[in-house]
């Protein structure tokens, strides 16, 4: 790699962690290693020394590091975070437990809900309360509240969330909760719903705040000891984190809302995906992101994933939107699945064939890598199947043993059905792509959306072993195959704007609006905006600022986002209104002029330039493209086929080839059907074309 | 016109597609509406029809209120044809006899035009935050029970008709709020049309007919299917009670199932009251629809095939079929138990499709005038438990059978002057069972406001406890309290500042003999204060 200035993108998925180092000029090297969960960084330092050959002066080279992790996703998914309490305003102990009464399939009577974050022994009613208006009506007894955290640590608490009635409106007792929680409680990490999500409705508040304050302990003991080894390791640069809705943050951001870390990995995904699409011209593209643990689906037109406000992590219930758990945070919008390579299959009290949504993750693992994992996985089944060289994993680093995947299947699955191992990988293979295929449709139906129309992007370790048939089920002609696909989250990560956004609640109607007070908080946002994202190294003089007023009219409950152009005054209010008739007329085809508009809300967005970035891919000219034939399982013939095995480092641009193919890079293999176009363009990516 | 013919894929997603060009109407609907009732209590609908006013696609992921085939359409048709509307038209009404039971449910209804020819109607409709007429008596006639509005249209080539908007604005206590929400209906159906033309453009449709025919029998076929699958041809009976006013009223169904059609009728069942407890035929048959839908085919899209095989009668001037001008507006204190008398009635056929008795929901209207002399009118739903399912356990207040969301205390309190006290789950209210009820709540208010506040809070089977199923045991009943004494539930109650209205909501049966549940499950609702000790020793022996 040639010297000068490096970057470094690193993702930390449930099994893997990947790493992605890219030039000034261009040229990006990979790197990923077997996530380990009893010391995260351990295997961050382990792929830096990798990639920089051992070699000081490469590490010093690098002067952003920039970082995600899916491990908050999985916490919450697993129910592994903190054990964590509750604290809400006396009398309202359930509003985590009673949700909001309804049931998100009308007439299914069989519908499951996702049990709450914190069990209904873990929380604690204080006793105060806040009026509508922000008044106190009944003054925090800070006796009762001691009371209270002298049970909490009787159980242990780990940490704490704390969400009052009306605290956006008021949040002065929630802060002196908080202060006595840090004095009494030292060590234990506090959320308070005022800070976290200053919004209104009790229910969605306390759902997000509960997840921060649920994953807060494990980011935090895992940060800390992260950017003191990568110091360790010489690596000076300061350490960026990638936020839920693809916008980089600093570390101390990162640890005070860990909520918004939620879907940082697959965020970098979609980023890296809407940069390819870009790049290529695809128009419409759907990510599929597989990963270990889980699978993650995200619609990109025109080169822009769509981005929403809140985020539902979790559904329980056949893929239900409403089954999951809620959480009001900026986040590209996209949904996940539990399949992944670990995903682990098993025999139902039915009688039927079920994978996932419970993980084998990276330890024990699948029972292929000999960890001392038993339960049959995905990875197992993909091994049998022979679309994995047990030789040529992680490029060779590590061993797989064919014999184990197949005792596993075999014990597990294939015996109590009473079929074949072979019948029983293929149906582990199948079954998990029609769980993702599924959940796919379901996303874009929701949307209006049709995934025919779209090209599938596949990534993450699994996305292309499994991606053909994902994209046979959904009826999907085109697949791409970017290069990297096997890190492109943490290559994501390196062409991801440095940004932060920040809401702040201020009712008023918009034509009384006291725009000099609304100046002066906008300008104090934008100067907290501009301090947290220069943090992450970008020049201020390179800052752009995007204002955004929520409108309505009054009495309605949801708004409308209008940008602010200019400075705010009489003729900047005029056209924001005018600027909002006419989004609402052009979003609901009517419109009421005599009714009064308020405003309800302001987002300002502090972002850097996008990193400038051009993929170069140089093919490995002294290596011969076919690496040799193997039996691979090809449901069309219904049988194992002897299929060509080929090296994508040594595939260069133009080259074309046919289905049935397998396809080998390091981190990934691409597994291709008989019958489809395969051909490499200029930058090294892969198409495929199913007949 | 070229023949279209459509493989199961293309009709899954063009199908889908037409429920989320619904959907979009829907969530216009709640986006642009004034009223709590609307926007976090989610009762509303929308629905697309067919130029014939047949049903094609409902929406059911955000709006609550059930299908089941369109009366309205075909009904205002017969005083409007299609062939005098032209494009712009909005037609309007709430005859209870028509939509859904009682006067503020309003429906909007608007041609929809693309290119020039009539492809089909939009119909939407929403819970009126109020409607006028009296809030603080008891209604004989439904003369009483606010303004009745006969098919008028709204709106003409676009432009709105002042004299509908006057009337219905000097009618009602919170003019601003009701107008509103209709204009968000009619976005609502402008939101259908808009994004219906562009379906039909992107697919090179000219109609919905082939797709509509499509859609139609495939969900016949689908329906009668699932009939057939879950429940045996016969004749079965059930029956259910509510309180009623002076006496319970009695809810009498008789099944008449062959070869995947079902006749309901509920002869033998309490003739029609002189109080607005009375279900409309049409309100009626929304609830046997949706049970059977329920136990047989609850994945089948909502249109008129899925309810074509479902035939519901009621003797005229019985309560599931009063003669007007009986009073109809708690409708839901009757109508909500009609799925209890047809569960009933299938309890032993449908094998694990069975849900245990519920706790049902309150309803509760506030109206009043702040000191400032403005008015305030809104609803809200407090969720009794859900019953225990044939193999689970049913779920802590939960909105069943009719389905709606909670309204949150935060907003509840800036929009009505009343301060909640609390607002908990009531342990032990779950039947016990090998699968246990879902728990009701207590719900505690107080009033804020200078000046009285009318509240009145609609429950409807508070006296007797909600039964189990095959050996489950009853969950607990519920009751009305003002300042801890007892009140019925139906009749308005003035609260003036500092006055507490306490709702105990029901628990919910349990399904088969408490004996078989697993010990760790008592275990685990006694660590969460679901149970207490007490009742896991004496219903479980743990």
């Amino acid at each position: 790699m040639k010297k000068g200035r490096l970057s470094l993108g690193v993702d930390i998925g449930g099994t893997f962690t990947d790493f992605a180092l890219m030039s000034a000029s261009g040229e990006v090297r990979a790197a990923k290693v077997l996530t380990n969960y009893k010391d995260l960084a351990a295997a961050v330092l382990e792929g830096v020394r990798q990639l920089t050959d051992g070699a000081p002066a490469a590490r010093a080279a690098i002067e952003r590091v920039v970082h995600g992790t899916t491990l908050a996703t999985n916490a919450l998914l697993q129910r592994k975070g903190a054990r964590t309490a509750l604290l809400v305003t006396a009398g309202f102990r359930d509003t985590l437990e009673l949700a909001r009464e309804s049931r998100f399939d009308i007439y299914d009577i069989d519908i499951e809900l996702p049990s709450p974050l914190v069990p209904r022994k873990h929380v604690f009613e204080i006793e105060e309360r806040v009026g509508h208006d922000g008044e106190v009506a009944l003054p925090l007894r800070e006796e009762q509240v001691k009371s209270v955290i002298r049970s909490m640590k009787e159980q242990k608490i780990e940490a704490v969330a704390v969400c009052l009635l009306h605290a956006f409106r008021n949040p002065a007792h929630e802060r002196r909760v908080a202060e006595l929680l840090a004095k009494e409680l030292p060590g234990v990490p506090v959320s308070i719903s005022s800070d976290v999500m200053p919004d209104i409705r009790e229910y969605e508040r306390a759902s997000t705040t509960a997840a921060n304050a649920y994953v807060q302990p494990a980011i935090r003991g895992y940060l800390d000891r992260l950017e003191a080894g990568l110091k360790g390791e010489g690596v000076e640069a300061p350490l960026s984190i990638m936020t839920s809705d693809g916008g980089i943050v600093s570390c101390a951001t990162a640890l005070r809302y860990p909520v918004r870390l939620i879907e940082s990995g697959p965020a970098g995904g979609a980023i890296a995906s809407a940069f390819y699409a870009r790049e290529t011209g695809i128009e419409r593209t759907i990510a599929l992101d597989m990963g270990g643990t889980t699978a993650k689906v995200c619609v990109i037109d025109a080169a822009t994933p769509e981005q929403a406000t809140e985020f539902e992590v979790g559904r329980v219930f056949r893929f239900a939107k409403g089954s999951g758990l809620p959480l009001k945070i900026p986040v590209i919008e996209m949904i996940e699945i539990g399949a992944g390579g670990g995903s682990i299959a098993g025999v139902s009290r039915l009688g039927l064939l079920q994978v996932g949504p419970d993980s084998a993750g990276s330890d024990p693992g699948p029972a292929c890598y000999g960890l001392g994992g038993t339960a049959p996985t995905v990875t197992d089944a993909d091994l049998s199947l022979g679309y994995l060289d047990p030789r040529y994993f992680l490029g060779g680093r590590m061993a797989l043993d064919r014999d184990a995947a197949a005792r596993a299947i075999e014990g597990q699955v294939a015996r109590p059905l009473g079929i074949s191992v072979a019948r029983a990988a293929w149906g582990i293979h199948e079954v998990v792509n029609e769980n993702m295929a599924r959940a796919a449709k379901v996303h874009c139906l929701e949307r209006g959306k049709d995934a025919r129309e779209y090209a599938l992007i596949a990534y993450g370790g699994a996305g292309p072993v499994h991606a053909y048939r994902v994209a046979q089920a959904l009826g999907i002609k085109t697949i791409f195959y970017p290069v990297r696909a096997g890190v492109m989250s943490a290559f994501g990560f390196l062409v991801a704007p440095a940004a932060f956004e920040m809401v702040r609640a201020d009712l008023s109607p918009l034509e009384s609006a006291d725009t000099a007070r609304i100046t002066a908080f906008l300008r104090e946002m934008e100067i907290e905006g501009k301090k947290l994202v220069s943090t992450c190294g970008v020049p201020a003089s390179k800052l752009s600022t995007e204002i955004e007023a929520n409108l309505r009219f009054a009495g309605q409950s949801f708004e409308l986002p209008v940008p602010v152009r200019g400075a705010l005054g009489k003729a900047e209010l005029a056209k924001i209104k005018h600027r909002f008739f006419e989004l609402y007329q052009a979003r609901y085809h009517r419109l009421s002029r005599d009714v009064p508009v308020e405003i309800v809300s302001w987002r300002v967005v502090v972002k850097g330039p996008r990193p400038k970035a051009s993929i170069h891919f140089s093919k490995a000219a002294d290596r011969k493209a076919l690496k040799g034939r193997r039996k691979v399982f090809m449901p069309e013939a219904g049988a194992f086929v002897s299929c060509p095995v080929y090296d994508r480092y040594a595939l260069g641009p133009g080259a074309r080839l046919r289905g049935p193919a397998i396809i080998e890079e390091e981190e990934s293999t691409a597994v291709v059907g008989p019958r489809a176009a395969i051909r490499v363009d200029a930058s090294g990516n892969l198409w495929v074309r199913r007949p | 016109m070229k023949r279209r013919r459509y493989d199961p894929i293309d009709l899954e997603v063009l199908w889908n597609r037409l429920i989320t060009v619904v959907d979009e109407a829907a969530y216009a609907v709640i986006r642009t509406s004034m009223s709590k009732v609307v926007v976090e209590g989610r009762d509303f609908g929308a629905l697309l029809l067919d130029p014939r006013g047949r049903l094609l696609a409902a929406d059911v992921s955000i709006a609550s209120k059930t299908g089941t085939i369109s009366v309205a359409v075909k009904e205002i048709l017969k005083h409007f044809p299609a062939a005098t509307l032209k494009r712009g038209d909005v037609l309007v009404t709430n005859n209870p006899w028509w939509i859904m039971g009682h006067l503020n449910d309003i429906a909007v209804i608007a041609p929809l035009f693309h290119r020039g020819r009539l492809v089909g109607f939009a119909e939407c409709m929403a819970h009126m935050p109020d409607i006028g007429g009296s809030v603080s008596g008891r209604p004989r006639e439904v003369y009483e029970e606010g303004l009745i509005i006969p098919p008028v249209k709204a709106l003409e080539g676009g432009r709105e008709n002042p004299l509908f908007f006057a009337m219905l604005g000097a009618n009602v206590r919170v003019p601003n709020q009701v107008t509103a929400d209709v204009r968000a209906l009619v976005v609502g159906t402008s939101v259908m049309e808009a994004k219906l033309s562009e379906f039909l453009a992107e697919q090179r449709m000219t109609s919905l007919e082939e797709l509509g025919e499509a859609i139609v029998s495939r969900s016949r076929q689908a329906m009668r299917q699932a009939v057939r699958d879950t429940i045996p041809d016969g004749d079965y009976e059930g029956s259910a009670s509510v309180d009623g006013f002076d006496q319970p009223l009695h809810i009498h169904a008789r099944l008449q199932v062959r070869g995947g059609d079902v006749h309901v009728d509920f002869a033998g069942s309490s003739p029609q009251s002189d109080q607005g407890i009375n279900c409309t035929l049409v309100y009626t048959a929304v609830w046997s629809t949706y049970t059977i839908k329920c136990l047989a085919a609850p994945h089948v899209p909502n249109n008129e095939g899925t309810f074509s095989s479902i035939r519901v009668t009621a003797p005229a001037g019985s309560f599931l079929n009063p003669r007007f001008p009986a009073p109809v507006r708690m409708k839901p204190a009757s109508g909500h138990y009609i799925p209890e008398a047809i569960i009933d009635a299938l309890k032993d056929v449908v094998n694990e499709r069975i849900v245990a008795e519920s706790g049902n929901k309150f309803l509760v209207d506030f109206a009043g005038r702040d000191p400032a002399g403005r008015s305030f009118s809104d609803l809200m739903f407090i969720m009794g438990g859900m019953g225990a399912r044939g193999r689970k356990d049913g779920l802590h207040c939960m909105s069943f059978p009719a389905n709606s969301s909670n309204l949150p205390i935060e907003v509840l309190e800036s929009t009505i002057p009343v301060r909640v006290l609390h607002k908990r789950i009531r342990p032990d209210s779950g039947g016990a069972g090998r699968y246990r009820g879902g728990c009701g709540q207590e719900f505690a208010f107080q009033s804020v406001s200078p000046t009285p506040i009318t509240v009145r809070a609609t429950h409807g089977k508070l006296g007797t406890a909600p039964n189990g199923l095959r050996g489950g045991m009853p969950g607990a009943a519920g009751a009305v309290f003002l300042n801890g004494k007892p009140i019925p539930d139906k009749v308005p109650q003035v609260l003036n500042q500092g006055d507490v209205m306490t709702l105990v909501v029901p628990g919910s049966g349990g399904t088969y003999p408490p004996s078989e549940r697993e010990k760790a499950a008592v275990r685990r609702d006694v660590e969460n204060g679901i149970i207490s000790a007490e009742a896991a020793a004496r219903d479980y022996g743990v």
